[in-house]
């Protein structure tokens, strides 16, 4: 028991130590040079690959011991040095979350417990609970790269929805604006989950984000990435791959390129149409270094709808073991109105699937570019606005003043007004201060961006940026004069939902987002 | 659009209530430094600083940064400082940066003397 526990205790350092690490590196990025960046996220991967087999390994050992009459396994003094059983070949079998009580062989647990991916029904053992602890701290961790998205820009808008089977899933979603000119949606699918998920979700989100900002089309974007993860050469890896799917699109032209590895094909939709499937085929990424992806190009039609997914959506099996499957997907979205939001169009297939009260293996992930140039009476719902400020001290009040009549007139029931204009303020006057030094000649530009459920506001100097996290670690200047600088990236930190910096060839860039209360209650 | 700050200071018996009007930032320091060297402390044996925020719009972090080095100043030289009138929001960001370490928050004027006057009595 004392080996388990030390081994777990390891395990679970190491593997926040990693998510630390792999938290500071998403923000190191945006201070990087892009191959820095690359190279970080490639040194993530490899540490995730490994050590999360490593903490798989000693849970998997200690699941195999042998049970007693009543189920539960003696409390054996110690851990075995050597695994009393084979592993899991295909690294796809890991410790569920959240409980330390063994479950009787081949007992299902419920759908609302947390469960372990893959066939078996694994379930954290005794003795394991600083393990679980650490992959709760992991959940959030995760839950916090991945903000979520109800994104608008243009006549273009995007959201996704995720649920996850356990509690540390394998799905990943992201959507990043390029120069206000494109978004980039990502969508993919690790293998297994817990651990091993809690470390390659965070790890590919930031080779993701750090790729994108090179350049190139979702084609070039895939085989970049899929050379970094074939060659980690990782048994798991090789054997099933990561799905991933990539669009870029040129908001303007309303101009989709997209390529998939491995991912399930997506569709396009209209409103009173049958949907039509995208052709996508190729491998997952990490299985063949050489792999060449294709791109497909489509313009979007108003009123039209890109659908991305997951097979978790496909394969979620309701109580008597059948499929959702591709057809049903397909009538639901033949009969999606014009009118009905895509959040709510996603809650409610998501809901629905729930409502079969089947064990769910898998998570589910849905992620849905809307192109509404052109629709009546659609455009109108579009919030953006931008400002651009001379740096001079105080300019960060006119934009204040007119944020905060913009969020009182169109988000008022968000009740976020005072904690949005309190961070947009804090962070001109840091950008005109410390990024562009007063100097009148530099501008602060500010972009706010509203979405039904979410904000996203930048702010971006012409300085070479910070390390926040530095700053957010500094203790307090004891020294009169000074106290209390540095409070608004404090504030920043605690009234934001999700923010993070990035740097690209304009200068730097402090992104916010704030979800809406109204919504969460 | 910023709007100056402006003060209205009104003694009584055992300190100062200070009124103060526009937006509490950077550029309010100069105004609030002109008005008393607060780190010579009130004067005059006073005790007591009440900072009335009822009129203040806007606050941010160089503001508040100004508040606490007051309440500072006050708790070396033994004045204690209280801050009145402040919405919810900005009692939340006084939290958070931990201005409430030196200053006690009081919904108006009046509730912040009711204390003072029972501080004085010793109860």
């Amino acid at each position: 028991m004392g080996k388990l526990r030390t081994r777990a205790r390891k395990a679970g350092a190491a593997f926040a130590l990693l998510l630390a690490g792999a938290a500071a590196g998403w923000s190191a990025a945006a201070l990087l040079p892009h191959d820095a960046a690359a190279a970080a996220a490639a040194g993530l991967l490899a540490a995730a690959a490994g050590a999360a087999g490593w903490a798989a390994n000693a849970v998997i050992r200690r699941k195999a011991r042998p049970r007693g009459a009543d189920g539960l396994r003696p409390d054996e003094p110690e851990e075995p040095e050597q695994p009393k059983h084979p592993e899991q070949p295909n690294g796809r079998e890991h410790a569920a979350l959240g409980s330390a009580e063994a479950a009787p062989s081949g007992e299902e647990p419920p759908a609302s417990e947390p469960v372990a991916s893959g066939g078996g029904s694994s379930r954290m053992p005794g003795g394991a609970e600083p393990l679980a602890a650490e992959l709760r701290l992991a959940l959030e961790v995760q839950r916090k790269w991945q903000p979520p998205v109800d994104l608008r820009l243009g006549p273009c808008r995007v959201t996704a929805r995720s649920r996850q089977a356990a509690e540390v899933g394998g799905d990943l979603f992201d959507a990043v604006v390029l120069d206000d000119a494109v978004v980039a949606v990502l969508i993919g699918d690790v293998p297994g989950k817990g651990l091993q998920a809690a470390f390659m979700v965070p790890a590919l989100l930031l080779l993701f984000r750090s790729e994108v900002k090179r350049g190139g089309g979702p084609a070039e974007l895939l085989g970049r990435m899929n050379r970094v993860l074939a060659g980690l050469s990782a048994e798991g890896l090789t054997a099933v791959g990561v799905t991933l799917g990539i669009g870029l699109l040129d908001v303007q032209a309303g101009e989709m390129r997209y390529a998939g590895a491995g991912h399930p094909a997506p569709y396009l939709a209209m409103p009173g149409a049958e949907p039509r499937q995208l052709d996508s085929s190729s491998l997952p990424l990490g299985m063949n270094a050489e792999e060449n992806y294709r791109e497909t190009v489509f313009r979007f039609a108003p009123g039209e709808r890109f659908v991305l997914y997951t097979d978790g959506i496909i394969e979620d099996a309701g109580p008597d073991g059948e499929m959702y499957g591709f057809d049903r997907l397909e009538a639901e979205l033949a009969d999606w109105a014009a009118d009905v939001p895509a959040a709510d169009w996603m809650e409610r297939l998501l809901d629905s699937q729930e409502s079969r009260e089947a064990y769910r293996r898998d998570d589910r992930t849905l992620l849905i570019v809307e192109y509404t140039a052109g629709k009546a009476g659609r455009r109108t719902e579009l919030r953006e606005r931008s400002w651009r400020v001379p740096s001079v001290p105080g300019c960060e009040r006119s934009v204040a003043a007119e944020l905060a009549a913009m969020l009182r007139e169109h988000w008022s029931e968000s009740g976020r007004t005072d904690d949005i204009v309190t961070c947009v303020a804090e962070a001109v006057m840091n950008a005109a201060e410390h990024g562009n030094g007063f100097d009148e000649t530099k501008t602060v530009t500010i972009q706010a961006h509203f979405g039904h459920a979410i904000m996203v506001c930048r702010v971006r100097d012409e300085g070479p940026g910070f390390d926040f996290a530095a700053r957010l670690a500094g203790g307090r200047a004891e020294v009169d004069n000074e106290y209390g600088r540095g409070w608004g990236l404090r504030l920043i930190d605690e009234l934001t939902d999700y923010w993070m910096t990035t740097r690209d060839q304009h200068g730097f860039c402090v992104e916010m987002y704030f979800l809406s209360h109204h919504r969460q209650s | 659009m910023n709007s100056m700050l402006e003060l209205n200071i009104v003694p009584f018996d055992a300190g100062l209530s200070v009124t103060l009007k526009g937006d509490l930032d950077q550029q309010a320091e100069q105004k609030i430094r002109s008005v008393l060297d607060w780190e010579d402390g009130l004067g005059e044996g006073r005790r007591y600083l009440i900072l009335n925020l009822h009129e203040v719009n806007f606050i941010n972090s160089a503001g508040m940064a100004l508040l606490i080095r007051i309440a500072r100043a006050g708790r070396k030289k033994g004045f204690h400082t209280f801050v009145c009138g402040a919405s919810a929001h900005y009692q939340k960001l006084f939290r958070m940066v931990g201005l409430t370490e030196y200053v006690m928050l009081y919904p108006d004027d009046y509730a912040a003397l009711q204390r003072i006057e029972a501080l004085e009595s010793g109860v």
